[in-house]
């Protein structure tokens, strides 16, 4: 619907897209802060996923695998969906040149209001698994993360799924390990990371040239 | 004298059948620049009309109005339906097939997924003709189409077109970059389709224009300026020199 109303007008204007879009998410979250309140629901899961399995001598707990799996399993997904189906062969052609779809006699805003979707529906599928992460829910929940999300992005390269994917891994892995042996310096690392990235290659690891 | 002519009660050419294309009065804009001015033309029911003027003049301007990329005001009527105000995608599902200057072939698409994205749903798909006319291109089907030649792409640009059953073809510049022996590959190409399907064409290359078309329409400025046979045209000195700033088809540079 957010999609219909206001996005469907700002295709091609990258800038007011952005600004629609993050200022409909801090009015949500100001909506809900007003309607709930700040303080952090804590929720707790099936005993399993709170308990841990040893592997290699460390202790990882349960959720993490039920983290990864619904990770894989999202991927998996959207590049099944991307390569195999003419809807998905519709969104390639167009995210490339969007005119000449529709001049193929194709409506290309069906098939970006289904992107769009689906954006919705994996953000879901990643908020339900962040709230075990964490533990608890609020509405704040998501600002840290989504300063990571932009970094990957960046990282992997705009406009490509296996580069954000890659960077994903690559980002937390990294921020882990310096955080672990590098005296909690992982922000730290993950931004030198980026800026690595973005100087020895601007559109990313996987981004079109 | 480059004053706008009224367009003739009858097809030039003397055949009775209407006209399958007619624009009337055509304005177009982009990003707010008046880029055509006042375009009047027909594409006859059958055969290759010509679109020709010197560069700039608003031809690809006249063909992107009429598959509706960009503004327009005016008449533009495909078989006696007004398609002025419909969106491009309408306009494409009513039988326009749209072949544009750059080819805009998929790049990240495979061959044969560029053609099954112009796959028209109530239409019959003429694979057949496609690869009878173009048999590299079953060859490529698996290889992605921004790693195909020129040539190559333009024939994928093209079958795109050829492949549904469109009621008329709007073709820009096919020839535009192309090797001679490749510009004599388009140009049998369109001769063929043109016995199905009627062809808009806007060609630079004058040779080519005095083998396929029979029409002609002068754009100058943004405005057209002449219409009637091409051959007539072509073979007017005067006429070619001053609208298109060659001689028509004896130019070296047009010829093949």
């Amino acid at each position: 619907m957010t999609e219909r109303l206001l996005v469907q007008r700002l295709y091609e204007r990258h800038i007011e897209q952005v600004l629609v879009t993050v200022g409909l998410a801090l009015a949500t979250v100001a909506l809900f802060d007003g309607i709930w309140g700040t303080d952090p629901r804590f929720l707790t899961g099936p005993a399993w996923m709170e308990s841990t399995t040893r592997i290699a001598g460390a202790n990882v707990p349960n959720d993490r695998f039920i983290a990864i799996l619904g990770a894989l399993v999202v991927l998996a997904a959207i590049v099944l969906f991307l390569q195999r189906t003419r809807f998905g062969m519709i969104i390639r052609a167009g995210v490339e040149n969007r005119s000449m779809v529709t001049a193929l006699g194709i409506d290309v805003r069906n098939a970006f209001t289904l992107v769009f979707t689906i954006g919705g529906a994996a953000a879901g599928v990643g908020g339900v698994l962040a709230s075990h992460y964490f533990g608890y829910v609020s509405p704040l929940l998501g600002q840290t993360l989504l300063i990571f999300a932009f970094i990957v992005t960046v990282i992997g390269g705009l406009g490509s799924l296996i580069g954000a994917a890659v960077a994903s891994v690559l980002v937390a892995v990294l921020q882990q390990f310096a955080n672990y042996y590098l005296w909690g310096t992982g922000d730290l690392a993950v931004v030198v990371l980026l800026a690595a990235v973005l100087l020895a290659r601007p559109s990313g690891l996987l981004g079109r040239q | 004298m480059s004053q706008h002519t009224a367009y003739p009660e009858k097809s030039a050419s003397g055949t009775a059948a209407a006209p399958v294309l007619v624009v009337r009065g055509l304005r177009a804009h982009v990003a707010g620049q008046q880029v055509v001015e006042h375009v009047d033309l027909e594409v006859a029911a059958t055969g290759v009309t010509a679109l020709l003027g010197r560069n700039g003049v608003g031809k690809t301007s006249t063909i992107k109005a009429v598959m509706g990329l960009i503004g327009r005001e005016g008449g533009i009527t495909l078989d006696g339906q007004d398609i002025s105000h419909l969106p491009t995608h309408r306009v494409a599902q009513l039988g326009v097939g749209y072949v544009p200057e750059d080819r805009e072939v998929f790049s990240g698409l495979t061959v044969t997924e560029n053609l099954r994205l112009a796959e028209r749903r109530g239409s019959e798909h003429r694979y057949d003709l496609v690869y009878d006319l173009f048999p590299e291109l079953r060859e490529r089907g698996q290889q992605a189409a921004g790693t195909l030649s020129g040539g190559q792409q333009q024939m994928v640009s093209l079958a795109r077109a050829l492949l549904n059953d469109n009621r008329v073809l709007l073709v820009d510049e096919p020839t535009k970059g192309l090797a001679p022996r490749l510009v004599q590959e388009v140009a049998r190409v369109l001769a063929h389709a043109a016995e199905v399907v009627p062809i808009l064409l806007v060609e630079q290359n004058l040779q080519v224009v005095r083998t396929l078309a029979r029409d002609a329409v002068v754009l100058t400025d943004g405005r057209s300026v002449h219409h009637g046979p091409a051959a007539e045209f072509l073979d007017d000195p005067v006429a070619t020199q001053r609208l298109l700033g060659v001689h028509g088809g004896t130019d070296p540079a047009g010829a093949v």
